[in-house]
């Protein structure tokens, strides 16, 4: 390949750079409300859409729980825009409302107060806190001694 | 954030399965191309050479034409590589910037600046691969294999990489958005009939985001940088139509289509973004079958164990010509948590399905899936997609897809009512084209509209290899 051709490939991999260092945000915008929330109502863990949402990862038209619409009743934020800084002001502003102390409070806990359900995700990465492991389930011991038998049938068939 | 820049730099590579190069013949054999032998990622020298040749917009003033592309280079690009074994291997650079000081001689493979008509009508002198005496090329690599094409790596060891930047633009009522989607490196050394490989990266998404964080190594919650490996993985080639693997692997499901927001990818939670598993797979791929069993453990980069899903998935492809393959995929898992609900206790969730790869004249290829879902406490529910891909110059494409997903309503004591996606069908659109301007880059748009959503239109730059 030509210089030239590999000069064009160096500058547009530092305009990649400039992308990758300069100029990023994090994620779309609908995925800025579940760590405001968080961080608004001091929760112990990320709430996962269903908070607000009927259906896990959320959509645009899917905040049928309650507290999205407490939450957009109080007109502190707009849908749509991503406005993490609006939903903060609107749980403030939902919080201080002493009519919602006891939801307030189911809150913090990660449970969404209209079914009364624990919406706390998983939590991830390698140095997370882990479960005993439970034994493994039927069809996962068929794969696994299907696996071993193709093995062994076919190293035999090599010799 | 001293490794980003480093990262960044070393990070033009890796190509993503792309299904629609079925049209070119590829996509029966995708172990050829790929160190996962279902496709995907990390690329052989073989799969680079064809990367180079068929991928890419070939600039080349007037030799750059769709005729010349489709010409001599397409020619040998089509041949399957123990063709190229014993007699021939991929030009090098050296070689190559050999050729172009002269005029009469033709480019080498893997030069998509040029593509020469003496080449074509002096198909015996073989631009596109060196020949040479079979003592000779017994004596070098088959393939040239180099990162970003130009540091040389040793026939045992495979690297690359991908950045991705997304922009979501400001159109339907969104804010504009832009942030890094992929920045991996992805490797594979082989020693003998063994092999040891995966993928580290980077990624940072808000705190609740469904992406990037099943794949964490670190165990950061919040909106902070983290590393992340998508796969690793031991392997094992028993025969060479057969490779066992072990460790955290791509599932074995579906059409591999780089889009992981698909429903039909993320439904079945079968997408390369983070949704693989831990298990045991083992792999054939010979003549016109091609099929891939993995058994799931789970994936231990989630906790607690309750939302770990365990069971098997697989599929399995018969090649009824070049051009056009049919498929099964079959998938059981049992978790004892719903990951969709968070409701806990055992939840059983089966996705069967069908799907079709047809190529028409190296120029329009056709991707289609249909599953059913089988979940505990829901009614029956599917998912599918239709993706036309038109191909008019080598390099850019126009793609037209339909989907729909219902996942079945739920039949807990109090359901909710039926609504999109839960009871009800909900559909999506997309209009996307995507340049691969130059070799190892290409450009993407997408204008994507779902019931229930407003409009997407988003905006990538890839940089790969």
């Amino acid at each position: 390949m030509s210089h030239s051709w590999n000069s064009i490939r160096l500058l547009l991999s530092g305009v990649t750079l400039c992308l990758a260092t300069c100029w990023s945000t994090a994620a779309s915008a609908e995925e800025e409300f579940p760590g405001a929330l968080q961080e608004a109502a001091d929760m112990e863990c990320v709430p996962t859409c269903l908070m607000c949402h009927s259906v896990n990862p959320g959509t645009a038209n899917t905040y049928t729980k309650p507290l999205a619409g407490a939450l957009l009743a109080t007109g502190e934020f707009k849908r749509g825009a991503g406005d993490a800084d609006g939903l903060k002001r609107a749980w403030q502003s939902y919080a201080s409302n002493p009519a919602n102390a006891m939801n307030v409070a189911l809150i913090k806990q990660g449970i969404e107060p209209g079914a009364k359900e624990n919406v706390c995700g998983p939590v991830y990465g390698c140095g997370a806190t882990f479960a005993r492991q439970r034994a493994g389930s039927a069809p996962a011991a068929v794969a696994g001694i299907f696996v071993l038998v193709s093995m062994l049938w076919l190293a035999r068939r090599r010799r | 954030m001293l490794l980003l820049p480093v990262l960044c730099l070393l990070a033009p590579a890796e190509a993503r399965a792309y299904p629609w190069l079925i049209k070119h013949s590829y996509g029966t054999s995708c172990g050829e191309c790929h160190a996962d032998p279902s496709g995907g990622e990390l690329l052989t020298g073989y799969g680079r050479g064809i990367s180079m040749m068929t991928l890419s917009t070939v600039w080349g003033g007037s030799e750059g034409s769709a005729k010349n592309q489709r010409g001599l280079e397409r020619k040998l690009a089509l041949r399957a590589p123990e063709t190229f074994a014993a007699g021939a291997k991929w030009a090098t650079p050296e070689m190559e910037e050999g050729d172009a000081a002269d005029d009469s001689a033709a480019p080498a493979a893997g030069d998509d600046a040029t593509a020469s008509e003496d080449a074509e009508a002096a198909p015996a002198e073989t631009p596109a691969v060196a020949q040479g005496s079979a003592q000779e090329a017994q004596s070098e690599p088959t393939y040239y294999n180099a990162f970003f094409d130009v540091l040389p790596l040793p026939d045992w060891l495979l690297l690359g990489a991908s950045y991705r930047h997304l922009n979501i633009l400001p159109i339907g009522g969104r804010d504009f958005s832009t942030f890094p989607m992929m920045m991996d490196l992805q490797g594979q050394a082989t020693f003998g009939d063994f092999r040891v490989g995966g993928s580290v990266g980077v990624a940072r998404v808000a705190a609740g985001s469904p992406f990037a964080r099943r794949a964490q190594i670190t165990a950061n919650q919040g909106k902070d940088w983290n590393v992340i490996s998508r796969t690793h993985y031991l392997g094992y080639e028993i025969v060479p139509q057969l490779v066992v693997r072990a460790g955290r692997l791509n599932l074995p499901f579906g059409v591999r289509i780089p889009e992981h927001t698909m429903w039909v990818r993320q439904a079945t939670y079968t997408d390369r973004e983070s949704s693989q598993q831990h298990g045991v797979a083992i792999a054939y791929n010979a003549g016109s079958l091609r099929t891939e069993v993995m058994g799931i453990a789970g994936n231990y980069q989630v906790n607690p164990d309750k939302f770990r899903e365990r069971g098997y998935a697989g599929y399995v492809e018969y090649a009824a010509s070049p051009t056009a393959v049919y498929g099964l995929s079959s998938m059981v898992t049992v978790s004892q948590t719903d990951r969709t609900t968070l409701t806990d206790g055992k939840t059983t969730r089966q996705v069967h399905g069908l799907m079709s790869r047809v190529g028409f004249a190296e120029t329009f290829a056709l991707l289609t899936e249909i599953d059913g879902i089988f979940t505990s406490s829901r009614d029956p529910g599917y998912v599918g997609f239709a993706q036309f891909d038109m191909e008019p110059l080598q390099g850019v494409h126009f793609m037209v897809t339909g989907e729909m997903l219902d996942e079945g309503h739920p039949t807990t004591p109090t359901p909710s009512p039926r609504a999109p996606g839960a009871g009800k069908p909900r559909v999506g659109g997309w209009l996307s084209a995507n340049w691969f301007f130059i070799s190892h880059f290409d450009v993407r748009f997408d204008v994507i509209k779902r019931t229930q959503e407003d409009l997407w239109v988003l905006a990538q730059l890839h940089a790969y290899l």
